[in-house]
């Protein structure tokens, strides 16, 4: 099918567009720059073939009800299909009347060619040619696949099979590999076969497992026997160990109490506290001693120390004293300086009074004026100032103003009155086309000339001659239809004669060439006839008879007979024979003879023919002379004289017009004559005298010239007029402003003297001179200020001063008269020395005093305690029955010793009984018995040894038998048998599982490969006879086309020949080659399609070659639209000026 | 005997089948029969359901249906019925489509991914219902007439064609051969009853047609 017109009605940015795609061409390339409309007639074609998508996109102009597409379809058998698509659900084909055509209209075109299948196939961009070109290079030449991979269906096909393969491999392989889920599952499925086989209980597996578990308890039993026992001894020998010493130090205490056995008892409180008593009594008499000696020392310290107390009594004030000092020093300090700012203060004081005339500063401030009224003459100062210069420049204003006025009324004396030119201005419009009509004149003039010297030399140059131009139109002459009615008859007459002469002499030598014919037959003897073998057969018969008649007769007669038969027999056969061989001469021979015949009937009829004709031309002839016998012309023959007349009439037809041109021309003339006199009346007029002379175009140049000078004259005039008005409304504005200014000025000038007063000046002083004398005063104040501040500080620091003197120096005269005469600094730093020494001394004083009080306080405790200790010593001393403190001592001593012996004793039982488990004295002595203390440790330690290990073999049997138990209680419940069931049962499926996915999806692949093959098997060879010459035109002959070579595992593969024989393979083609390949044979394999073939469509195919590979390509491409449409969309420019050049070419340019 | 069964009624002759349903086999419900006797005699035999969890068969009709969200809508209705019969049981399902629908390629090419699909909404209806497989025995619908056989470029017609190829089956057999060599010995019965052995060549031209389009 071909696309012969698109109409785009309503769709995109298309309104009411029709693409025409010229029929004959093999190539047709649309054109369009980009936001042309490329993708939008791109979907339209599909749309139309197809049907809209519901969801269009192209309905952001129109309405998407009224979108509509049209086309005209040519079908490979002739058939044109016309038709519009609207969008909608049903019945979306109509015709140009919107009415519903058959749904099925186009289904003769599309064979179910579905819209996905279209435009994968028949579509083609520049991205799916560089990857259609990869695909080719992925196949690696494998001839299946390369031309799988030319079709895009197939293509995907390949991909999908090969992805499905890999799946397959994820899930099985033959080979063994664990990670493969089919091999995971047959794992599950093998653990839980071996979990269920061991899921069988036996009795003897029971008794066994009740047995093991007997045994091992009683062995833990045994082991937890011995272990108690071995811990018994360890115990007594560890005990023994403990209690070895206490028990020796137990019996040597009792050995030393013995030695005390002459003492009474006494209680242990009353020895603790006599010893007391006796060592506090010691202690006291030491103590009492040392404070006896320490006052003696302090009262000499006391009496040695001096102290004025005067001097401390005036302690405060010295201070407070000291304390002003730093004040006073600073001031001290401060108060030159101050002197200094008051003295420069002043000195500008007086300089300010010396600017404004007064004698000091004193006069100065005195007459200092306030801020208003420094203020007020401030203002008033601005307000004369702007209104001397409003003054100033109201009267310069008013000069200009004047001055222009006297130069204007100057100027207006000289100038002349103008008049209103607009009277005239009809008059002198009424003439304006004269000089059109001039110029008319002269062209038309000239023109009607030279075309009567035209048409009398045509009328020269006619053969026969009709005379002169004037008398051309009265000449009686044949008309044209006249004429040519004579022409014809006598063209036909001549060809009548001519005709039938030729017919004649035809047909004489038909006749000469029949009787020669007719004569050569002759020649060859008389030619035999049928009824000559008729007779000759009778004859035979006759004999025939003769010889049967005669069988009875004598041999002779026979022999006769028979003769005369053989002979008539040989008649016939010789007669037949010469027949048969004169077959064809006879034949001739009778066809010569009807021939003749014909021929001379024939001669004559032509003979009598043209006799006829000859007499007719001669009658037509005389008719001719006649009908040119009224003109006096000698006519020459009617062809000629058809073509006289025709130039005759051209002639006629334009003299004709020229007469008409002649009366326009007098008119015109008439009409200017009457424009020249009306110009001369207006030029006298407007006062000029006119020359009749002149060309009424210079006459009318003038009149303007002075109508134009009048215009602007009259201009001019009401142009000063508005001047003029101007001037004197400025005058008198200036006037009224110089009055006004003047008035302002006096006001002013009244108040003055009264401001200037207020400020120090006399009532004539100038502005100048009230701003200078406002400058000073504004001076004054920041001097003014400093001077007051600093005269106030001088004065307060004079008098601190003072009184700071006076109060030092009443001090010194009451404390140290000695001091009278120094400066007061110097003397209150002397007093301050003196009060801190005079300090020191009282402070030490005081301590002294307070330690003397405190011993006497502490020999009043210690006597106290010393008569306390005296009462228990005495009660001592009757108790034991004793006379003196010494032996008191020895007795006290020797009881304390004995109670310490005791307590030990005590403390060793009580140890004795916690670390001897609670044995008595004599059980351990017992125990002690019989052992050899000094190798004890050394057994201890071997059968703690022991222990360790028996505690190990406790824990093995433990766990052992606790095995035993769990292995028994296992067995006894019974084993899960169930669950490896299901386990088991749940592997299984999932190997199905597994198994069929990979079935299914191997098979998918191998089918795919099996379809790849297949149809490489349906399409190879006049599929790769097609490619080759596609792919030969596509790389201009660089390659002689492709071919067929067999691998090293027999598989086919593709490869391209180049002109000089050399086979390459398609890896071994350049990129840009092998894109040439990829789209030989995706044009090839469409071809090959059986169905009708469908448009091929490139969008922008050729974007990224070259120039050479792009006239290559659209060689190639050409040459496939001789079997089927080829359509090229391109927005490049350099491609459609590319094909232009190949002009061998028929392609189709269309232009979006 | 794992199926419950009233074989005879005079005599009674009753099989009560198991306690619980072990596999999709064993689909329904499951447990005792309850036993009436009156004078000595036998008045009733009543089914009485013990099963912990159900097994179901779920056959989902997508005849003519066009859309896959649609299939995915049906069978969401199948299970939610089946739910319901389980009285509240967990329910383990196993999910059929059958009938003619134009989807029969993208089914089969898309069964694993639809199973995912079906598994979520079953938790959607219950947290307990679980699916146990997806099986796609649909067929494509009858076409309209018959393809153009010539046709070089359409891929379908091409496929079956190659599917329809005696060599093509000699290929089918050594795969067989191929996986059942691996497997145990006991499941090469089940192997060869397999539905997807019976449809292999079918469903594997359906499985690439349903990846093309």
């Amino acid at each position: 099918v071909r696309i012969e017109r698109l109409t785009i009605e309503r769709y995109g940015i298309f309104a009411d567009r029709a693409l025409v795609f010229r029929p004959d061409a093999t190539l047709h390339i649309v054109h369009g720059a980009n936001e042309a409309g490329k993708t939008s007639v791109l979907s339209a074609v599909g749309d139309l073939l197809f049907g809209f998508n519901p969801r269009t996109t192209y309905d952001f102009r129109h309405d998407s009800r009224t979108l509509r597409i049209g086309g005209a379809f040519r079908h490979s058998d002739g058939r044109t299909i016309i038709a519009r698509r609207r969008k909608g659900m049903k019945n979306t084909l109509v015709d140009a009347a919107d009415q519903p055509l058959p749904d099925d209209l186009l289904v003769p075109l599309l064979n179910g060619l579905s819209r996905e299948v279209f435009s994968r196939e028949f579509g083609l961009t520049a991205e799916g040619l560089r990857q259609g070109g990869h695909e080719l290079l992925k196949a690696g030449g494998r001839l299946a696949e390369t031309l799988a991979a030319s079709s895009a269906g197939m293509a995907a096909l390949s991909q999908i099979g090969a992805r499905l393969r890999n799946e397959a491999d994820d899930l099985f392989t033959p080979r063994r590999s664990t990670g493969k889920p089919f091999y995971a599952a047959a794992d599950r499925r093998d653990a839980a076969d071996k979990m269920l086989r061991d899921a069988i209980v036996t009795r003897e597996a029971l008794q066994q497992l009740e047995t093991d578990v007997r045994e091992a308890r009683e062995r833990l039993d045994a082991l937890n026997a011995e272990h108690a026992g071995s811990g018994g001894m360890l115990a007594r020998w560890q005990r023994t160990l403990r209690v070895r010493s206490k028990l020796a130090r137990l019996e040597a205490v009792g050995a030393e109490l013995k030695a005390f056995s002459d003492l009474p008892t006494v209680p242990a409180q009353s020895v603790a506290e006599w010893s007391n008593a006796l060592d506090a009594d010691a202690a006291s008499a030491r103590d009492i001693a040392a404070l006896d000696a320490a006052e003696a020392a302090d009262f000499g310290a006391i009496a040695a120390l001096a102290v004025d107390e005067t001097l401390l009594s005036e302690g405060e004030a010295i201070d407070a004293l000291r304390e002003r000092l730093g004040a006073v020093r600073k001031a001290i300090d401060d108060l030159p300086r101050r002197r200094q700012a008051r003295e420069a203060a002043e000195a500008t004081l007086n300089d300010a009074a010396r600017r404004l005339g007064l004698a000091s500063h004193g006069e100065l401030l005195d007459r200092l004026p306030t801020d208003p009224a420094l203020a007020h003459a401030r203002d008033l100062i601005e307000k004369e100032r702007r209104a001397a210069q409003a003054a100033a420049d109201a009267d310069a204003r008013h000069e200009r103003a004047r001055q222009e006025h006297d130069r204007f009324e100057a100027e207006e004396g000289a100038r002349l009155v103008a008049v209103d030119p607009e009277q005239l201005r009809a008059r002198f419009e009424a003439l304006d086309d004269i000089p059109a009509q001039a110029d008319r004149l002269y062209w038309e003039t000239a023109a009607l000339k030279t075309e009567m010297d035209s048409l009398t030399a045509a009328t020269a140059a006619l053969d026969p001659s009709p005379g002169a131009l004037d008398g051309l139109r009265a000449l009686p002459l044949p008309d044209g239809p006249t004429i040519e009615a004579h022409a014809r008859a006598a063209e036909y007459a001549e060809g009548e004669t001519r005709r039938l002469a030729d017919a004649l002499a035809a047909a004489d030598s038909a006749i000469a060439a029949t009787e020669t014919e007719l004569a050569g037959l002759s020649h060859a003897g008389a030619v035999p006839t049928r009824a000559d073998l008729l007779e000759a057969r009778r004859a035979r018969d006759a004999q025939f008879d003769g010889l049967r008649a005669a069988l009875d007769a004598d041999h002779a007669d026979r022999e006769r007979r028979l003769g005369d038969v053989v002979r008539s027999s040989h008649a016939v056969d010789r007669i037949t024979d010469r027949l048969l061989t004169d077959t064809e001469r006879a034949a001739r021979h009778e066809n010569a003879l009807q021939r003749l015949a014909a021929n001379r009937g024939e001669r004559e009829r032509a003979a009598a023919d043209l006799a006829d004709a000859q007499a007719k031309r001669a009658e037509a002839d005389a008719a001719w002379m006649q009908s040119w016998a009224a003109s006096g012309l000698a006519p020459r023959g009617p062809a000629e004289m058809l073509r006289w007349r025709a130039r005759l009439d051209g002639i006629l037809g334009r003299l004709e017009k020229s007469e008409g041109k002649k009366a326009e021309v007098g008119a015109l003339a008439a009409r200017l004559d009457a424009g020249k006199t009306a110009v001369a009346s207006f030029l006298e007029s407007v006062g000029r005298a006119p020359d009749p002379a002149l060309p009424p175009a210079v006459l009318f140049r003038e009149a303007k010239t002075r109508f134009d000078e009048l215009q602007q004259a009259w201009a001019d005039a009401k142009a000063r007029a508005v001047e003029k008005r101007r001037i004197a409304r400025d005058l008198a504005e200036a006037e009224a402003a110089r009055t006004a200014a003047h008035a302002a000025l006096a006001g002013q000038q009244k108040i003055w003297p009264a401001a200037m007063a207020a400020i120090g000046l006399a009532g004539e002083a100038t502005p100048a001179q009230a701003e200078a004398a406002l400058a000073v005063w504004h001076s004054v104040a920041v001097p003014k200020a400093s001077h007051e501040r600093e005269s106030r500080s001088v004065d307060t620091i004079e008098a601190d001063l003072r009184a700071f003197d006076h109060d030092v120096f009443a001090i010194v005269e009451r404390v140290a008269p000695s001091l009278a005469g120094e400066p007061a600094q110097e003397a209150l730093a002397r007093l301050s020395a003196q009060l801190a020494a005079m300090r020191n001394a009282a402070a030490s004083r005081q301590r002294l005093r307070e330690a003397v009080a405190q011993r006497a306080s502490d020999r009043k405790a210690l006597m106290v305690q010393r008569a306390s200790s005296a009462t228990v010593l005495d009660n001592a001393r009757r108790s034991l029955d004793l006379v003196d403190d010494a032996a008191l001592a020895g007795a006290v001593e020797r009881l304390t010793l004995r109670h310490q012996l005791e307590t030990e004793s005590a403390a060793l039982r009580r140890d004795l009984h916690e670390i001897g488990d609670g044995r008595d004295e004599t059980v351990l002595r017992q125990e002690q018995e019989g052992l050899d203390l000094d190798q004890l440790p050394g057994n201890i330690e071997r059968e703690e040894v022991r222990q360790g290990q028996l505690l190990k073999d406790i824990a093995d049997a433990s766990a052992f038998h606790q095995q035993k138990r769990g292995e028994l209680d296992v067995l006894l419940k019974g084993r899960d048998a169930g669950a490896a069931a299901a386990e088991r049962a749940e592997a299984n499926a999932e190997l199905l599982s597994v198994a069929e996915r990979w079935l299914l999806r191997s098979a998918a692949s191998k089918l795919a490969t099996h379809a790849i093959e297949r149809h490489r098997a349906k399409v190879q060879d006049p599929l790769i006879a097609r490619a080759s010459l596609l792919f030969a035109k596509a790389t201009g002959n660089a390659f002689s086309g492709l071919g067929v070579d067999y691998g090293d595992d027999d598989q086919p593969m593709l490869v391209a020949q180049r002109a000089d024989g050399e086979r390459v393979q398609v890896a071994g083609l350049s990129e840009g080659t092998r894109d040439q390949l990829f789209l030989a044979l995706r044009l090839a394999l469409l071809e090959r399609r059986a169905s009708e073939p469908m448009p091929f469509i490139g969008d922008d195919l050729l974007t990224s070659f070259d120039e050479d590979r792009t006239l290559a390509a659209l060689r190639l491409l050409a040459m496939a639209g001789q079997k089927q449409q080829v359509i090229l969309f391109t927005h490049h420019r350099h491609v459609v000026d590319l094909a232009r050049s190949m002009r061998e070419q028929a392609i189709d340019f269309i232009d979006l | 005997v794992h199926a419950s069964e009233i074989v005879c009624r005079d005599p009674w002759i009753v099989y009560p089948g198991n306690l619980q349903g072990r596999s999709v086999r064993e689909a329904g419900a499951k447990g005792a029969m309850r036993v009436s006797v009156e004078d000595g005699r036998i008045v009733d035999v009543a089914p009485i359901a013990l099963d912990g969890a159900r097994w179901a068969q779920v056959p989902v009709d997508v005849t003519g249906v066009e859309s896959e969200n649609d299939v995915v809508t049906r069978i969401a209705t199948g299970l939610a019925g089946a739910h319901a019969e389980g009285e509240g049981r967990p329910l383990a399902a196993r999910v059929t489509l059958i009938g003619a629908t134009s989807l029969h390629n993208r089914l089969v090419a898309r069964r694993e991914l639809l199973q995912d699909d079906v598994r979520a909404s079953g938790f959607r209806i219950a947290d307990d219902c679980w699916v146990e497989q997806l099986k796609v025995k649909t067929s494509p619908p009858r076409s309209p007439g018959p393809l153009p056989s010539a046709e070089s470029l359409d891929v379908e017609s091409l496929l079956a064609e190659a599917a329809g190829d005696p060599r093509f089956a000699e290929i089918l057999s050594e795969l067989i051969e191929t996986i059942r060599a691996k497997l145990p010995r006991d499941l090469h019965d089940d192997l060869d009853q397999s539905e997807t052995l019976r449809a292999l060549a079918d469903d594997a031209r359906a499985l690439l047609a349903g990846e093309l389009s």
